[in-house]
C-alpha cells in the first residue's frame, strides 16, 4: 500500500467522521428540544395562554357533527366555568375558550374564527366586571389563513412552521413550576373540555393576588359597545348569545366599597345592555352568596367554587328558577 | 425563499443536491439541466411574476454573446462593438427602468413641477446582480475570454442560464465570470460528490448561518430604532445605531457570501470571495480590496479601466476613481442617499491615493496600523449612516449627533431611542469577532489555497505575534469528529432562531 492510498483512505475517515458527529449532533440536540418544546404551542401571538389554547382547540375540538357550546372571555372563563361539568351534566358539548387578559372584542373575534370552523350551538361570555372597560388590557389576533394552516395541519408537524423553539425553551424553564401546576395562578393544565380549576384553597392564597391592587377602570363610556356589537353579531348568524358574571370576594364587597360600587355599575349596565338584545345573564350574586372560601384571589373561584357555580350554571342553563339565595362554603379537596 | 430557512435547509437543498449527484453520475448534461430549473424554482419562490424577466435577459445576453464570438472568429471589430453596446445599454435600460425610473421621475419632477406620476416600479429581486453578472460576460465575450457555443447552442443556452442562474449567487452574489464558473461545471469532477469538498462547503455554510442568524439579526432592532428615530438623538444613542449598522451589514452580506460559498462547495464549485476582513483595513484602498471583493473587481476592471484608469495621468485617475465609486454608489440603490455614500468613498480614495503619492513604500509599526485602521474604520462608519439612512434629513442629523452638536439643543428637541441594555456588550462582542478573529476563509483554510489572501496581512501576522498564532491555530478548522460535533451543535444553536430571521440587506439592492 503506497502512501498516498493511506492517506486518502485517512482523509476518507476524517470526512466521514465529520459527517457522523455533524449530523448526530445537530439530530440528537434537535430531537431533544423538539421533545421539551412539544408541550409548549407555537407562539402566535405574545399570550401563553392564548397559544396554548389554540393548540388544545387543535388536539381536542371534535368535529362529531353535534353542535358546541363555546366559553368565551378573558381569565375568568378558564377558572369560573367548569365546561366538563357542563357537558356531562347537560349532555351536550361544552368547549372553554378562555384565554388570560383577553379584550371582549377579541373573545368575539376568537368566537367567530372557532364557529367558523366548528357547529356552534351557543356562544357564553363569562366575563369580569373589570374586562367591562373602554381600553382593552390587551389586543391580538391571528389571522384566518394561519388557522386554517394550523388547526387543518397533522398534529405532529402542523405546528412545526409556527414554532419559535428559541422561545419555546424559554418557556419551557418554568413549565413545570407554573403553566402546569395545578397550585398555580397561571396554570394551563386544560381538563378534557379546556377549563382550568384551580387548587389553590384559602390557606394557600397568595396575600397580593387576594387584595384588588390593580387600577380598575372607572371611566366606561363606550365598554358595552363589544359586548352589544357580539349579541348582535351572532344574533345575525343565528348562535345564542349569554353571558355569565361571576361573583366577588366578600372580603372586597367589605373593604373596598369603591371596587364593589364599581362591579354593581357594570353588572347593571351589562343586565341594560343584554336585555335590548334579549340575551340571559346569569348573575352568580342572584344564585348564592360565594365564601372566601371559594376564591383562589379576590376574583376568580378555586376548583370547589368553581364546581358549585358550574351547578348552578347548570340549573340555569336547564332553564330551572333560582333557588333561594344560600351561602356557598368551600371545603378545598386535594 | 431564504437561505436561513427551514424549507430551504431541509427541503431544497438536499433535494436538489442528491438530484444533482444522481443525473450527473449518469449525464453530466442532465445535471445541469436540472440545477438550472432549481434554480429558476429558487427565484419562483420571490416572484413568479419576474421569472420571465430573468428568462428574457438571459436570451437577450446570451444572443448577444453569441454575435460577438461570432464576430471575433470573423474578425469584425466593428460588430463586436456594436453588439457590445447593445448588449450593454440593454442591460443598463433594464437596470434602469426597475431600478431608477422613479427615483428619476421624482427628482426631475421636482426641479420642474410637471406633475408626473410614479411608476410604482417593484424592483425584481437580484437585478443588479444578474445584470452586472451579464454585463462582465459580454465585456468578456468582446475580450475573446468566452468560448463559443455554436458547435452545441442548445447546450450552450444551458450552460449559459445556469451560469446566470445558479442559485448560491443569484440573488446577492459574489458577481461571479463565466470562465471562472463554467470551466468548472465542464469537469466531469464536479459531478462527483467530494466529501471532503462538501464538508469545507457544511463548514462554511454554518458559519455563515450562524453569523447571520446569531450575530447580524441581534442588531437589527437597535439599527432599525434608531434609523427611523423622528427626533434628534443623543450622542451615545446615535453611535450605538451606526456601530449596530456597521457591525449588522458586515455580519450579514458575509454571511450571505460565506453561505453562497459554502452552497457552492457541496456542488464542488468554487465561487470567488467576497469578503476578507474589511474593518481590519489600514485604509480605504485596503478596505475596498477586501470588502465585497467581487463588486470592487468588477467596478476595476469593467468601468475604472474603461474610463482610462491610471492611464491618464494623476487628475485623470482621480476623477475616475471618483466617478467609479460614485457609479458604484447609485449602483446600490436609487437615492441620494446612495449617491453622497458613493460620493464619499470616491473622495476617500482620491485622498487615500493622493497620500500614497506623497508619503509612499513607508513600512508601518504596530501603532501606526492601529491608528491608521481607526480613522479608516472611523471613515466607513461615517459613510455607512448615509448608506443606511432613509433619507438625507436623518442620515445628517443622526450624523450632528455623533459628532456632538445635539448636546446644544434644547432638552425637549432631543429624544432617547429604547436601546437593548445589552447592545454594548454585542457591540464590543460582534468588533472582537470582526477585528480580532481570524475570518471564515481562514477559518477554514481557503485562505492556504487561495490566492486572493494568500498574501493577506493578517496571514503574514502567523509570523510575528504569539498570541495571534495561537489563537488562529486554535480556531483553525480540521475535518474530523470534534469539527463535526461543534459545528453540528452550531448549527442546531443557528435553527433554534431561524424563525426570528430577517431578510439579507442585500437583497434590496
Amino acid at each position: 500500500m503506497n502512501s498516498s492510498t493511506t492517506s486518502s483512505d485517512a482523509s476518507r475517515i476524517l470526512v466521514r467522521r465529520y459527517f457522523v458527529g455533524f449530523f448526530s449532533v445537530a439530530a440528537l440536540l434537535s430531537a431533544i428540544t423538539f421533545w421539551l418544546a412539544y408541550p409548549i404551542a407555537p407562539q402566535f401571538t405574545g399570550n401563553v395562554s392564548f397559544d396554548q389554547k389554540l393548540m388544545f382547540v387543535r388536539d381536542h375540538l371534535e368535529t362529531s357533527g353535534e353542535k358546541i357550546t363555546l366559553v368565551v372571555g378573558s381569565s375568568m372563563a378558564l377558572n369560573n366555568v367548569d365546561t366538563d361539568i357542563l357537558t356531562e351534566r347537560l349532555v351536550s358539548p361544552y368547549f372553554d375558550l378562555g384565554v388570560w387578559g383577553m379584550s371582549i372584542a377579541d373573545a368575539h373575534r376568537l368566537a367567530d374564527q372557532i364557529a367558523d370552523r366548528y357547529p356552534t350551538r351557543d356562544i357564553i361570555l363569562s366575563t369580569q366586571f373589570f374586562e367591562l372597560r373602554d381600553e382593552a388590557l390587551t389586543n391580538f389576533t391571528v389571522t384566518n389563513e394561519v388557522l386554517d394552516q394550523y388547526l387543518n395541519g397533522t398534529r405532529l408537524f402542523g405546528g412545526f412552521a409556527q414554532r419559535d423553539f428559541y422561545e419555546s425553551l424559554k418557556l419551557r424553564r418554568d413549565w413545570v413550576r407554573t403553566y402546569a401546576n395545578p397550585n398555580s395562578y397561571v396554570n394551563m393544565q386544560f381538563n378534557r373540555s379546556g377549563a382550568v380549576p384551580l387548587d389553590i384553597s384559602a390557606d394557600e392564597r397568595d396575600p397580593v393576588r387576594w387584595l384588588p391592587v390593580q387600577d380598575f377602570p372607572a371611566v366606561c363610556a363606550s365598554c358595552m359597545d363589544d359586548v352589544e356589537k357580539m349579541c348582535q353579531d351572532l344574533g345575525r348568524r343565528g348562535i345564542g348569545f349569554s353571558v355569565v358574571l361571576p361573583p366577588l370576594t366578600q372580603w372586597v364587597r367589605d373593604q373596598r366599597p369603591e371596587v364593589n360600587a364599581l362591579y354593581l355599575d357594570r353588572k347593571e349596565r351589562l343586565r341594560a345592555s343584554l336585555r335590548a338584545c334579549n340575551a340571559p345573564l346569569f348573575d352568580a350574586d342572584e344564585w348564592a352568596a360565594f365564601d372566601d372560601s371559594c376564591f383562589a384571589d379576590f376574583s376568580h373561584l378555586n376548583r370547589e367554587g368553581t364546581r358549585q357555580m358550574s351547578d348552578m350554571v347548570v340549573l340555569w342553563r336547564q332553564g330551572e328558577g333560582i333557588p333561594t339565595r344560600g351561602h356557598v362554603t368551600c371545603k378545598h379537596q386535594k | 425563499m431564504l437561505f436561513n430557512s427551514y424549507v430551504f435547509i431541509f427541503g431544497f437543498l438536499p433535494v436538489t443536491v442528491l438530484v444533482f449527484f444522481v443525473l450527473g453520475h449518469f449525464r453530466p448534461m442532465l445535471a445541469r439541466v436540472w440545477l438550472t430549473l432549481a434554480s429558476f424554482y429558487f427565484y419562483a419562490g420571490w416572484s413568479l411574476d419576474y421569472v420571465w424577466l430573468i428568462i428574457g435577459s438571459i436570451l437577450f445576453n446570451y444572443s448577444v454573446g453569441q454575435i460577438i464570438i461570432a464576430a471575433r472568429v470573423g474578425a469584425s471589430q466593428s460588430l463586436v462593438s456594436s453588439a457590445l453596446y447593445v448588449g450593454v445599454i440593454g442591460n443598463l435600460a433594464l437596470l434602469g427602468y426597475y431600478k431608477y425610473a422613479d427615483f428619476f421621475i421624482v427628482n426631475v419632477d421636482a426641479a420642474l413641477g410637471l406633475n408626473w406620476t410614479l411608476l410604482h416600479v417593484v424592483l425584481p429581486l437580484g437585478i443588479s446582480f444578474f445584470t452586472f453578472t451579464q454585463i462582465a460576460y459580454l465585456v468578456d465575450a468582446s475580450r475573446g475570454q468566452v468560448r463559443s457555443d455554436a458547435d452545441a447552442p442548445v447546450q450552450g443556452l444551458v450552460n449559459y442560464a445556469l451560469f446566470v442562474t445558479y442559485f448560491p449567487h443569484l440573488l446577492a452574489g459574489p458577481i461571479i465570470h463565466h470562465t471562472a464558473v463554467m470551466q468548472q461545471f465542464r469537469s466531469r469532477e464536479v459531478f462527483r460528490p467530494a466529501p471532503g469538498v462538501m464538508a469545507v462547503g457544511c463548514t462554511l455554510f454554518v458559519i455563515g448561518l450562524a453569523k447571520k442568524v446569531l450575530i447580524a439579526d441581534e442588531y437589527v432592532e437597535t439599527v432599525g430604532d434608531v434609523f427611523s428615530a423622528t427626533q434628534q438623538l443623543p450622542f451615545a444613542d446615535a453611535w450605538m445605531g451606526a456601530l449596530s449598522y456597521t457591525l449588522q451589514l458586515y455580519f450579514d452580506f458575509s454571511a450571505y457570501s460565506d453561505m453562497a460559498i459554502g452552497l457552492s462547495l457541496l456542488f464542488g464549485v468554487r465561487l470567488p470571495l467576497n469578503f476578507n476582513s474589511p474593518y481590519k483595513s489600514t485604509s480605504i484602498i485596503e478596505f475596498w480590496r477586501r470588502w465585497h471583493m467581487t463588486l470592487s473587481s468588477f467596478l476595476r476592471d469593467y468601468l475604472y479601466i474603461s474610463l482610462g484608469g491610471n492611464r491618464k495621468g494623476p487628475a485623470r485617475r482621480y476623477v475616475n476613481l471618483y466617478l467609479t465609486m460614485l457609479l458604484g454608489g447609485i449602483w446600490h440603490g436609487a437615492g441620494w442617499t446612495f449617491v453622497i455614500w458613493g460620493a464619499l468613498h470616491g473622495f476617500y480614495l482620491v485622498v487615500n491615493h493622493a497620500w500614497r503619492g506623497l508619503f509612499p513604500g513607508s513600512s508601518q509599526a504596530w501603532w501606526q496600523r492601529v491608528i491608521y485602521g481607526a480613522i479608516t474604520l472611523f471613515c466607513v462608519i461615517i459613510a455607512w449612516v448615509f448608506f443606511r439612512a432613509p433619507d438625507l434629513t436623518t442620515a445628517l442629523s443622526i450624523l450632528s449627533s455623533m459628532l456632538g452638536f445635539a448636546r446644544d439643543l434644547p432638552g425637549d428637541a432631543v429624544a432617547s431611542v429604547a436601546i437593548d441594555r445589552d447592545m454594548g456588550w454585542k457591540i464590543v462582542v460582534g468588533f472582537f469577532i470582526a477585528l480580532v478573529m481570524p475570518n471564515s476563509q481562514q477559518i477554514v483554510g481557503l485562505y492556504k489555497i487561495d490566492p486572493a489572501i494568500a498574501d493577506d496581512r493578517d496571514v503574514r501576522m502567523f509570523d510575528r505575534a504569539r498570541w495571534k498564532r495561537i489563537m488562529y491555530e486554535r480556531l483553525s478548522w480540521s475535518v474530523g469528529a470534534r469539527s463535526g460535533i461543534l459545528f453540528g451543535a452550531l448549527f442546531f444553536a443557528c435553527l433554534l432562531k431561524l424563525r426570528q430571521v430577517s431578510e439579507f440587506i442585500y437583497y434590496q439592492f
